[in-house]
């Protein structure tokens, strides 16, 4: 080796050079990644409050299991950022996609104005080997952080899904009638940063035609309330005193003032008994009903008042 | 025997004019009894019992009223008698001669003829008189003092109103007499009694086909002949059967329509409920008087026709992907699954009379809802990028939907459940984030859907009262398996970027990169980066790219040198968001480098490149 020329030398080494770089190999390449959404957004978060984004990591071909490494690249907030599932986890082998949680903690200090980042996810193999003489070619995406602290109370939903399910008719117990109860669901996402319900629902109810209106009513009660950027089911009841049949509902959903969505809907009144189903109770009577109720037992309460009043001032004499 | 004939005077002087006046008439009345032969038998008889020797006739004398003659049953204006009922009249009288008697009504005030029985009493009724031309009824003999009853069966040949005498006779042998007073009645049973005649009806129609929900209208040409005080009011029937009781006045089966009381063409509405199967239904129409008369015939049958409803959904009826965002996942293909639910509405059922479906078919589409459902409806253009309409097949869009083994449970039930499910290309227009992250964040994506009945008939093309959202799906593809640098001496970089690396936006947006990279040896590890060595190790900012053939030095000077701090280099690529499902948009990144003259290490050289895939602005789209 020692005959070897500093010319040779150079060739060789040149030529080992020239080897490896015709092989810069694409070990991942060839195979697709993605991630949706590629961003976590909020605008309307305030002080104290926490926000979760799911993400949605994907591969086209997730024939090998791989290590997927979180950077959060947060200025000033990076803090506030936590990834559920740690700073590095595994996409296992076959898992097409494989979720992420993204958790926004607002400290209770935090400045209001709007903050940008991003999250960078990055692929490698799950032993951290590399493929020897070769450059490996790791695959990511970026995320990007947009984050509105406000001072402002937001009350706002967006109405993802609305159902109504058939129910019975009303009866008639003595002269009280018990009207309908009809369930009128809402899937809820609250895109405020306050809980949230809808706060009134109104049914316009027609003729199956719908010519003419027959009867308008609104939700009894209140409706349960949806957290903060939550999405959930809530219920609003409406009574009806309409009697079987197939009417055509158009329907209203409030927030205060704000008609947020309405539409038209297919409602079906069976007879009573129909339906395992319960029924308005007593806060669905009409107000009639409800004083022919109320005033006797008020004035039995009265009665037996006076009475031992009278006696005990008789006791007194 | 002595007289007072100062007293008796008149006696004295009229007793022989007596004696004189009684022998002449004795003498005539045995002449007559002798000539004529009269009182054969009375005088036998009185001969038979006391062998009486004076003769003398007592003549026989008519019946006499006890109770008055009145109608039965009052015949009147307020309650006549229907033709083919009996009209009837009772009455009682005495015969002085205890002989029986017969109640007569005649049309006329004129005395009856009475007959005088052949051999046994009560078997001759009378007859009115000559100037009579209706003898209504007579009864039969009655024993004198008991109540006698005349009945006729009233005649649609009859008038309307028909006054009436009632008379009581006998049918004595020798002289029969009639009371020569007649009776009338009083009050409701008095003279004259009413006839209350058929209606007529002469056709019986209706004004179908009719829909569910809307009123069909059955007419009659009918009318009543009775107009006495009042024209008599007809009612009309309409009955599922040809079957009435005009007893309860209610059909057998059932009523369909009932018309009000009125004076003639008699009609009456039917509102069809809902639902209703379209089909014809029997429909038989029966007039009726105010009185219960009924006609004769009657209507027959006028089927009726309901019509073929034309199916309806609602919007809130329609539901997108159920309470979820519509997610893409599958990066250059189609990520199936989506969800698309609908109620149709029928108001014929949702069976039809052959107690199969009438609802069979259904169109839709699912777009971006700024596309709208007039230019993506069920035969719009498929366009992978926003329309998706399901006229286009299953090969090309594979809408697949069942109807819900839970709905649609009888005649009763309008509704018929559509549960579908649909893939979307990765190409599909994203409508999430806002305006610095997408195109069409002001939209979102729809479903409209119209249903096919078994009439062929087509609902209209309704949307969906709640959109989604699609998420926006950041994916790509790096398709070279190597960069291509060539043949390289230590101090030698490559003068222009001539390899590059192909990156595919395989997602639903554009693109961009962030390129880092670590140096190279051949001791590197992803957790074991490489020795600072002149020798053996190439750093990584010895490798620059960009978006084009530039030259090495512009490159390098451009900034865009492989960096391994974080972030890592940004690279403005501008992939476009890919719009075809087949061939995705793509954009080379331009490779340089440069090996150091130090290098003197020979062998295989390891290292790492990373390649982020960033959103781009989607202005660049």
């Amino acid at each position: 080796m020692k005959l070897i020329t500093g010319k040779m030398y150079r060739l060789f080494s040149l030529s080992s050079v020239i080897i490896f770089f015709f092989v810069l190999t694409a070990e991942v390449a060839l195979a697709g990644f993605g991630v949706t959404p590629p961003y976590v957004r909020n605008t309307s978060l305030t002080r104290n409050s926490t926000y979760e984004q799911q993400i949605l990591i994907v591969r086209g071909d997730p024939n090998v299991p791989l290590k997927a490494s979180i950077l959060v690249d947060a200025p000033g907030f990076s803090e506030w950022i936590e990834v559920v599932e740690g700073t590095e986890f595994v996409l296992p082998r076959g898992e097409q996609k494989v979720p992420m949680t993204v958790r926004v903690r607002i400290p209770d200090d935090a400045e209001f104005k709007n903050y940008t980042g991003s999250i960078r996810i990055k692929t490698g193999a799950v032993d951290d080997q590399v493929s020897a003489g070769a450059v490996n070619i790791s695959l990511g995406a970026q995320i990007d952080l947009e984050l509105n602290v406000i001072d402002k109370v937001i009350k706002d939903f967006k109405v993802r899904k609305i159902g109504i399910s058939d129910l019975n008719e009303g009866t008639k117990i003595g002269w009280l009638y018990f009207p309908g109860k009809i369930n009128f669901s809402i899937v809820l996402e609250n895109t405020g940063n306050v809980d949230v319900a809808p706060s009134k629902v109104v049914f316009r109810i027609y003729d199956a035609t719908g010519s003419v209106l027959l009867e308008e009513t609104k939700n009894k009660g209140k409706i349960e309330l949806v957290k903060p950027f939550a999405v959930e089911e809530v219920v609003a009841y409406l009574p009806t005193f309409l009697p079987k049949g197939t009417y055509l509902a158009r329907y209203q959903i409030f927030n205060d003032d704000e008609s947020k969505l309405e539409g038209e809907l297919n409602l079906s009144i069976l007879p009573y008994g129909t339906l395992q189903a319960a029924g308005f109770g007593f806060s669905g009577l009409s107000l009639m009903h409800k004083a022919s109720v109320i005033m006797p037992i008020v004035a039995i309460l009265v009665i037996i008042l006076l009475f031992f009043i009278s006696r005990r001032r008789n006791r007194v004499r | 025997m002595s007289y007072n004939m100062q007293e008796l005077s008149f006696t004295r002087t009229t007793a022989g004019k007596i004696t004189v006046l009684t022998s002449i008439v004795g003498v005539a009345v045995f002449a007559a009894v002798f000539l004529f032969n009269l009182g054969a038998q009375e005088l036998q008889k009185v001969e038979a019992q006391s062998l009486a020797t004076t003769t003398l006739t007592v003549l026989n004398t008519p019946p006499q009223w006890t109770v008055d003659a009145q109608e039965q049953l009052g015949s009147s204006t307020s309650t006549p008698t229907n033709s083919g009922t009996q009209v009837s009249w009772v009455a009682t009288a005495t015969d002085p001669s205890n002989q029986p008697y017969f109640l007569l009504l005649c049309d006329t005030a004129n005395t009856p003829t009475a007959t005088s029985a052949t051999t046994t009493l009560g078997t001759n009724p009378p007859r009115c008189s000559a100037t009579s031309t209706v003898r209504w009824a007579v009864s039969t003999s009655t024993v004198s003092g008991q109540q006698a009853r005349a009945a006729t069966t009233t005649l649609e040949s009859f008038a309307e109103q028909n006054t009436w005498y009632a008379w009581i006779c006998d049918d004595d042998f020798i002289l029969p007499r009639c009371n020569s007073l007649s009776k009338q009645g009083t009050g409701t049973t008095s003279s004259p009694f009413l006839v209350n005649h058929r209606p007529r009806i002469s056709s019986f129609t209706n004004d179908s086909p009719t829909l569910p929900g809307a009123v069909v209208t059955f007419s009659s040409s009918s009318s009543d002949p009775d107009v006495v005080s009042s024209p008599d009011r007809i009612q009309l029937f309409v009955c599922s059967t040809n079957s009435f009781s005009t007893t309860t006045q209610t059909c057998n089966a059932t009523t369909i329509a009932t018309s009000s009381l009125l004076t003639n063409n008699a009609s009456s509405s039917y509102t069809i409920p809902i639902p209703y199967v379209d089909q014809n239904y029997n429909a038989f129409g029966f007039i009726l008087d105010e009185h219960g008369h009924d006609a004769n015939p009657q209507g027959g049958l006028s089927a009726f026709t309901v019509a073929n409803a034309t199916s309806t959904i609602n919007p809130g009826d329609i539901t997108l992907n159920g309470t979820s965002t519509l997610i893409l996942t599958v990066d250059a293909g189609q990520t199936t699954g989506f969800t698309l639910d609908f109620t149709v509405n029928d108001n014929n059922s949702c069976l039809n009379s052959a107690s199969t479906t009438e609802i069979i078919n259904y169109q839709a589409s699912v777009f971006r809802t700024t596309i709208g459902s007039s230019t993506c409806n069920a035969n719009g253009t498929f366009n992978a990028n926003n329309c998706y309409p399901s006229g286009v097949g299953t090969s090309t869009w594979n809408l697949s939907c069942t109807a819900s083994s839970t709905s649609c449970t009888g005649t009763s039930d309008t509704t018929k459940l559509y549960n579908c499910t649909f893939p979307l290309w990765y190409v599909a227009d994203p409508t999430d984030g806002s305006a610095t992250t997408s195109i069409h964040f002001a939209t979102d994506w729809s479903a409209a859907v119209s249903a096919v009945d078994d009439d062929f008939a087509t609902s209209s093309f309704t949307t969906g009262s709640i959109g989604k959202e699609l998420q926006a799906f950041l994916a790509f593809a790096l398709d070279t398996l190597a960069i291509p640098y060539g043949q390289l001496e230590p101090g030698n970089f490559t003068p222009t970027l001539t390899a590059s690396t192909s990156f595919r936006a395989t997602g639903n947006i554009g693109l961009d990169q962030r390129l880092s990279g670590e140096a190279m040896c051949n001791t590197y590890t992803t957790a074991v980066n490489c020795p600072n060595s002149a020798t053996s190790t190439i750093p990584e900012y010895e490798q620059v790219f960009a978006t084009s053939t530039v030259g090495y030095g512009a490159a390098s000077t451009s900034g865009n040198v492989l960096s391994s701090s974080s972030p890592g280099v940004f690279l403005d690529l501008n992939v476009p968001k890919s719009t075809s499902t087949s061939v995705q948009a793509t954009a080379r990144t331009y490779w340089g480098i440069n090996v150091p003259i130090s290098i003197t290490f020979s062998g295989s050289y390891t290292g790492e490149n990373t390649f982020i895939g960033v959103a781009s602005n989607p202005l660049q789209w």
